[in-house]
């Protein structure tokens, strides 16, 4: 038991922050994104010895924490489609200037209207930091579906950030 | 590699290894002004990103294993105790499971902790239910109902099923407890809001918790009758 806990720290028990970040994207809910990190490390555990690669642990326990999503609570998350509406520590984002917080929030507010085929990949991407090849595994799409939807998600952020940005500066 | 395929590969992944990308992004002044604002962007994005995961996360995450690592090495360091230990654990605990009071108790529990689960806006689909009880070698022959919520949870004895159904009546939470045997068929008992029962199955035990008794009454025979064990 002692040797199988110490792997397991070993091998994802630095990932808590990451996945956390990527349970609250997909939740948009705090609680249920502790649930949802809670209920993934249950799950990794009980099914540690199944896990053959351990390169591939980081990759496993996202997928994990994915099918968890699916199987637990993606039905009941309330639609949430507005920044006003999340539950999140705003604190990490009082010592920016104003300008970087405007951005940031507009960006947050894109990432919320993103359609799931689009931020799903982003977030592995930048969250998990995943390569377009690893994403392309977790979400069993080829790596090109994978570059079409990254293209198209970071191409709609940008668009909402300039357009928004502009109107911000002539207010 | 031109300007247009550079400026797509810098939406797709602007942190990729080609190395005519990064020749491009040193040697072309408009790429290389494209580079510099894509890597704008993406700080922007990553802090968008990046919220502040709960400081004490990792801590309540951890504990869990923790405590069950505590235990091994308490076994460990008193072999020989153990045994002895074991043994009287295991009579204990199969005296307390038998001892009229202590699964209702369990149950009474159960509900006051586990009243607020997450509710599916629609039924969950009979294959999904059909996997969680296919764990338990127990087969679903029929429609159980709207079934809101399901999941694996602990029951005395081992692990069992957690479900919420949504009746015309209201909610009415069940637990099958492959574990647990009873000492008679039925068991009426009370919650402290709601009416409940336990009933024997041919493998372990169910329980019923609704609001009226009618409810109980309406839901028992369709578990016992669409639950098949293998």
């Amino acid at each position: 038991m002692k040797q199988k806990e110490r792997k397991f720290d070993a091998l994802i028990g630095h990932l808590s922050d990451d996945l956390y970040r990527f349970a609250f994207w997909l939740c948009k809910n705090d609680a249920l994104a502790k649930d949802l990190v809670q209920e993934t490390y249950l799950r990794a555990w009980r099914a540690l010895d199944s896990l053959k690669n351990e390169k591939a642990a980081k990759s496993w326990i996202f997928t994990i924490l994915r099918r968890e999503f699916a199987r637990l609570f993606e039905r009941k998350v309330p639609p949430i489609s507005s920044l006003d509406d999340l539950d999140f520590d705003i604190e990490e984002t009082k010592s920016i200037g104003p300008d970087d917080k405007m951005e940031i929030d507009i960006v947050r507010d894109a990432i919320m209207q993103l359609d799931k085929k689009y931020s799903e990949p982003l977030m592995l991407q930048v969250v998990g930091g995943f390569s377009c090849d690893e994403i392309a595994q977790q979400l069993a799409i080829s790596k090109s579906a994978v570059m079409t939807q990254l293209f198209r998600a970071r191409s709609k952020l940008q668009t909402v950030l300039t357009k928004e940005s502009k109107i911000g500066k002539v207010i | 590699m031109n300007y247009f395929e550079f400026r797509q590969q810098l939406l797709k992944d602007s942190f990729t290894k080609d190395e005519e990308f990064h020749r491009l992004r040193k040697e072309d002044l408009r790429c290389a002004k494209a580079y510099k604002e894509a890597m704008a962007f993406e700080k922007t994005l990553k802090k968008a990103l990046n919220i502040k995961a709960p400081d004490n996360l990792k801590d309540s995450i951890v504990l869990r294993q923790t405590t069950q690592h505590t235990l091994t090495r308490s076994f460990r360091n008193y072999a020989i105790a153990a045994t002895v230990l074991i043994s009287f654990v295991i009579v204990s605990a199969t005296w307390y499971l038998q001892k009229p009071g202590s699964i209702e108790q369990f149950i009474i529990e159960s509900v006051a902790l586990e009243s607020n689960v997450p509710l599916s806006e629609n039924s969950i689909s009979l294959n999904k239910i059909k996997l969680v009880f296919a764990e338990f070698e127990t087969e679903v022959n029929g429609d159980l109902g709207e079934v809101r919520f399901i999941h694996d949870c602990h029951t005395p004895g081992g692990t069992g099923v957690h479900m919420v159904v949504s009746t015309d009546a209201g909610l009415v939470t069940i637990y099958y407890m492959p574990k647990t045997t009873l000492s008679k068929d039925r068991i009426d008992f009370e919650t402290a809001n709601e009416k409940a029962i336990l009933v024997a199955m041919e493998r372990g035990s169910i329980a019923i918790i609704a609001d009226t008794r009618q409810q109980l009454a309406a839901i028992e025979p369709t578990l016992k009758n669409n639950l098949v064990f293998l």
